[in-house]
C-alpha cells in the first residue's frame, strides 16, 4: 500500500462553538482525482481549508507520505507542495499573467527582478498546462476560464522544494461554460498522469462521474460515504448528499390552494453589462464573479399573491441578475415589468422598496448586513422612517419592534444590541428577513430572496422555510432564487428554470422533479 | 509639580483649554459625520480661511454701503455670518456632488479643494489680513456669556446637536449605514447619495461657522488661518475612536479626542516643554491612541 500524498485523519473543526467538521478522514493519492461532494454547508470548504493550511483543525492529524505534518499558515502548506485554487480567484487584476504566476516568489537578483527567469518560469507553467494564454495581457482582460488557467499555472510554478504534489480545486467549473469545463478537465487529466494528487470539489455530479477516481461525500460536517467512483455512480451520491430530514417535509402550498391576483408580470426582461465596471451600477454579490456570468437575455414570468416561485439554474445562468434588474439595482435594456397592473420602472432599489418589493441578496456579509452594527440596527434598517417622527427615531418603538421580530423568527441572540456578525449564519439570515417583515409602509407585496439558506444551519433552515411560507399565506408573492434543488422542490409551488440568461422552462406540480429540472438546467 | 497642577486645574485655565479646542471641536463634529460615511475632508483648514475672508469682506461691503450714521447695525454681522456659512456650504456641495454623484474619491476631491480654497482666500484678501470687523461679529469669538466664552458655547451646541442627529435621527442612522455597508444600505432603499451629499453640506456649514468663529476671535480674517487644521481635526476624530473605514464612532469620542489633545498641548505649555518637542509628544500620543484601538479590536476577534 502506497502512502497517501496527503491524508487527513479524524479532523474536527469548530467555529464559535458550532461544529463545522466532525471526525472526517480523507486520503488523497498521487496520480488520482478525488471528488469532494456535499451540499452547501456540508463542510467541504472547511475541509479544503484544513488541507490547504488555512485553518488548523481542533482535533485530528494531517500526514504527507505517511509523515505527520502540521500547517500553521497556507504558506506552510505551499512549501509542502499543496495549493488550493479558490472559487474567488486570487489574482491581481492589473498584473499580467506572468506577473501573477510568479507573484510572491519573483525571480530576482539583488532585489532586481530577473525578467528572463520570470518569463521562463511563467512559460514553463503555462506550457505544462497545455494552455495558450497571452502572458503579457493584464489578467482583468482575460476570460474567467483563462484566469483560472493562470491560477493553476501559478500553483504549478510554485517553487516548493518538492514541487507541486497536491492541487485542491474549489468548484472550479461553477463559472465555466461547458466548453471551458472540458478544457479544464483535459488539463487535470494531464496533471493526474504526472502523479499529482487532485482534490476536486464540485456540485456537478456528471462531471465527477467522468473525471474522478475516488469520491468522498460530506453532509452536515460529517463523512457519510465514499470510495471509488465505480462504487458510487451519481444516482447513489444524491441520496447521500441530501439525506436530510427536510426533503421528507414539504412547504409547498396545498394543491387546492388557488394563487391570488397577479402581482408581478415580467415580459421579455433583458440586461446588459454595466458600462464601467467600477461604478456601482450593479451590486454583484461578491461571491459571484464580476464578469463572465451571463446577462439576462430574455426572462418572462408571472408572480401571483400567495405563491412561492423558485428561479433555478446553474451559477451564472443569470438568476441573480433577474432579481437585480427587477429592483432597479441593475439597468435593464429591454422588456417591461408590470407591478399590480401598473408599469414599473425602478431607477434604484429605493423605488422598489417604496413599491413594496423587498430583496434579500445572496451574499449577506457583502450586500445585506452592516456586520458591526447591532441586531436592532440591522432589523429596522428598512422600516426606520416609519419608526420616526420628524426624523427623530422613536427608540422605544424601535426596540419593541426588534424584540417582536426576534421572538417571532426565533432569532438566537444574546441581546438586540449584539453586533450581528457575532450571530450564526442562520440567525443573520433571519435578521435580514426580519428587516423586510417589520411593518413597513407600504406593506411588503413581493419578496425576492436570493439563496435563502446559503450558509444556514439545518435547524434555522426549516424555520426560514416556515417564515417564507407564512409570508406567502398572507398574500405576499415570494420569488426564491436557489442553487439547492432539494430546497426548490420542498419549498416552491412553481419552478422557473434558467439557462444561459433565458428562462427555458416552467415546472409545476408533479412535473417538478429533480430529473426534469436538471435536464432543463444543462444544455443538452 | 503641585504648582503646575494648580495652574492647570484653575478655572481660567480649563476655560482656556476649552477655548483652544473650540474651532477644532466644531470642525470635529462635521468631520466625524463625514468619516462615518466612509469619506474624509482634507479641505477644512482652507475652508475656514476662505469663509473667514469672505465673511470679513461681506461685512465691509455691507458696512460701507449702509452705515453712514455710525450707529452700529446688525446687518453687517448677519451678512458676515451668512457669507461664512454660504462659503462653507458651497464647499460641501462641491465635495458632496463630486463624491456622491460622480463617485470621485473624497480624499482627492478635498485635496483639490484644499488648494483651491486656500488660493481663493489669498486672492480675495490680496494676501492681507482683513480687519476692522463690526463689534457684533467679533462677539462671536470674544464675547463671554455667564463667564464662558461664546466659542465654547457654540462648540458645546455643535456637539449636542451633532450627537442628537447621529444617535437619534433617521438621517444619523443612515450615515452609519452608508459607512457600515453602502451596498446593503442602497439595497435597503436608502438614498445613499442623498445621505452622503447632505453630510458633506452639513460639514460645510460647520466649516463656515468655524471660519466665522476663528475670524471673530482674531478680530481679523487672515488668509493663512487654519493652516493644517485638517490634520488636527482628523487626529481628534481618530483618537476619539471613530474608524477611518466608516460606520463606527461618535461625536462624543471626537469630543474626548479633542479635549485629550487640547489638554495635552496645554499641560505641555504650562510645563514649559520645548514647543518643538511638544509636536513630537502630541504625535506619539495620537499614534498610541490609534495603536491601542487596534490592539483592543484584535483582542476581541
Amino acid at each position: 500500500m502506497t502512502h497517501a500524498a496527503l491524508a487527513a485523519a479524524h479532523i474536527t473543526v469548530r467555529y464559535a462553538g458550532v461544529v463545522a467538521l466532525r471526525d472526517v478522514t480523507i486520503e488523497l493519492h498521487p496520480g488520482a482525482i478525488h471528488a469532494l461532494v456535499g451540499e452547501n454547508g456540508a463542510g467541504k470548504s472547511t475541509l479544503m481549508r484544513v488541507l490547504a493550511g488555512a485553518r488548523s483543525p481542533d482535533a485530528g492529524t494531517l500526514a504527507m507520505n505517511g509523515e505527520a505534518v502540521q500547517f500553521r499558515t497556507p504558506r506552510d502548506a505551499h512549501r509542502a507542495g499543496i495549493r488550493m485554487i479558490q472559487q474567488e480567484l486570487s489574482l491581481v487584476p492589473g498584473f499580467s499573467a506572468t506577473e501573477n504566476i510568479v507573484l510572491g516568489d519573483e525571480p530576482s537578483r539583488w532585489g532586481i527582478l530577473d525578467r528572463r527567469a520570470t518569463r521562463a518560469r511563467a512559460e514553463r507553467a503555462i506550457d505544462g498546462l497545455g494552455a495558450s494564454i497571452d502572458l503579457d495581457t493584464p489578467v482583468e482582460r482575460l476570460s474567467l476560464a483563462q484566469r483560472q488557467m493562470v491560477e493553476i499555472a501559478k500553483a504549478l510554478a510554485a517553487d516548493a522544494p518538492s514541487g507541486l504534489r497536491v492541487l485542491i480545486l474549489d468548484e472550479p467549473t461553477a463559472i465555466l461554460s461547458a466548453h471551458e469545463t472540458d478544457a479544464l478537465h483535459a488539463r487535470l487529466v494531464v496533471l493526474r498522469s504526472r502523479g499529482l494528487a487532485i482534490l476536486y470539489c464540485s456540485h456537478r455530479l456528471d462531471e465527477i462521474d467522468r473525471l474522478a477516481d475516488h469520491v468522498t461525500v460530506l453532509r452536515d460536517g460529517a463523512y457519510v460515504g465514499g470510495g471509488t467512483i465505480r462504487e458510487f455512480p451519481p444516482a447513489t451520491l444524491i441520496p447521500l448528499m441530501v439525506g436530510r430530514a427536510i426533503e421528507r417535509r414539504s412547504w409547498r402550498a396545498p394543491a387546492e390552494m388557488v394563487p391570488g391576483s397577479v402581482l408581478l408580470e415580467v415580459d421579455r426582461l433583458a440586461t446588459a453589462p454595466p458600462p464601467a465596471p467600477h461604478r456601482r451600477a450593479r451590486v454583484r454579490p461578491s461571491g459571484a464573479p464580476v464578469t463572465g456570468a451571463t446577462d439576462v437575455v430574455e426572462a418572462s414570468f408571472v408572480l401571483r399573491a400567495g405563491e412561492i416561485v423558485g428561479l433555478v439554474g446553474l451559477v451564472g445562468a443569470g438568476r441573480s441578475e433577474v432579481a437585480l434588474a427587477l429592483i432597479g439595482a441593475m439597468p435593464r435594456t429591454a422588456g417591461t415589468v408590470t407591478l399590480r397592473g401598473a408599469p414599473f420602472r425602478p431607477r434604484s432599489p429605493r423605488d422598489a422598496v417604496r413599491a413594496g418589493i423587498g430583496f434579500v441578496p445572496e451574499d449577506r456579509a457583502a450586500s445585506a448586513l452592516m456586520p458591526r452594527d447591532s441586531v436592532r440596527v440591522n432589523t429596522t434598517l428598512v422600516a426606520l422612517r416609519g419608526l420616526a417622527r420628524a426624523g427623530v427615531v422613536n427608540r422605544a418603538r424601535e426596540r419593541a419592534m426588534t424584540h417582536q421580530w426576534v421572538e417571532a423568527l426565533r432569532i438566537k441572540t444574546p441581546s438586540i444590541e449584539t453586533p450581528v456578525r457575532r450571530l450564526s449564519g442562520g440567525n443573520q439570515q433571519k435578521v435580514v428577513l426580519a428587516r423586510w417583515l417589520v411593518a413597513g409602509d407600504p406593506p411588503l407585496s413581493v419578496l425576492i430572496v436570493d439563496e435563502p439558506t446559503r450558509g444556514v444551519d439545518v435547524g434555522a433552515r426549516t424555520e426560514i422555510y416556515d417564515t417564507l411560507r407564512d409570508l406567502a399565506t398572507n398574500h405576499t408573492g415570494v420569488l426564491i432564487i436557489t442553487s439547492d434543488l432539494v430546497e426548490a422542490m420542498a419549498l416552491c409551488d412553481r419552478l422557473l428554470v434558467m439557462r444561459e440568461g433565458r428562462i427555458v422552462g416552467e415546472l409545476t406540480g408533479a412535473d417538478q422533479t429533480a430529473e426534469r429540472v436538471a435536464s432543463l438546467m444543462v444544455p443538452s | 509639580m503641585s504648582a503646575l497642577a494648580g495652574a492647570f486645574f484653575s478655572l481660567g485655565n480649563l476655560l482656556n483649554v476649552a477655548l483652544s479646542i473650540a474651532v477644532i471641536g466644531i470642525l470635529g463634529v462635521g468631520m466625524t459625520a463625514v468619516i462615518l460615511t466612509g469619506g474624509i475632508d482634507l479641505s477644512v483648514g482652507s475652508g475656514v480661511a476662505l469663509s473667514g475672508v469672505v465673511a470679513a469682506l461681506a461685512a465691509h461691503a455691507v458696512d460701507s454701503g449702509a452705515a453712514t450714521g455710525g450707529s452700529p447695525s446688525l446687518l453687517p454681522v448677519v451678512a458676515a455670518l451668512g457669507a461664512a456659512l454660504a462659503v462653507g456650504a458651497a464647499g460641501g456641495v462641491f465635495t458632496g456632488v463630486a463624491v456622491a454623484r460622480l463617485r470621485a474619491p473624497a480624499f482627492l476631491v478635498t485635496l483639490a479643494l484644499l488648494s483651491i480654497e486656500r488660493g481663493l482666500a489669498f486672492l480675495f484678501s490680496s494676501g492681507q489680513a482683513v480687519s476692522d470687523l463690526p463689534a457684533g461679529f467679533n462677539w462671536l469669538g470674544q464675547g463671554i456669556v455667564f463667564g464662558v466664552p461664546v466659542p465654547v458655547w457654540l462648540t458645546a451646541a455643535c456637539f449636542g446637536v451633532g450627537w442628537f442627529v447621529l444617535a437619534r435621527t433617521t438621517w444619523g442612522r443612515w450615515i452609519y449605514a452608508v459607512g457600515g455597508n453602502e451596498a446593503a444600505a442602497w439595497l435597503a432603499g436608502i438614498d445613499t447619495r442623498g445621505v452622503t451629499l447632505g453630510t458633506y453640506v452639513a460639514n460645510g456649514l460647520l466649516v463656515g461657522l468655524a471660519g466665522a468663529v476663528l475670524t471673530a476671535r482674531l478680530g481679523a480674517a487672515v488668509p493663512n488661518a487654519g493652516l493644517g487644521y485638517e490634520l488636527d481635526v482628523i487626529a481628534a476624530v481618530v483618537v476619539g475612536g471613530t474608524a477611518l473605514t466608516g460606520g463606527r464612532g461618535s461625536v462624543l469620542g471626537t469630543l474626548a479626542g479633542a479635549v485629550c489633545i487640547g489638554t495635552l498641548d496645554n499641560a505641555l505649555n504650562l510645563a514649559n516643554v520645548d514647543p518643538y518637542l511638544q509636536r513630537v509628544v502630541v504625535g506619539v500620543v495620537i499614534l498610541l491612541a490609534v495603536l491601542g484601538e487596534r490592539l483592543r479590536h484584535r483582542g476581541r476577534t
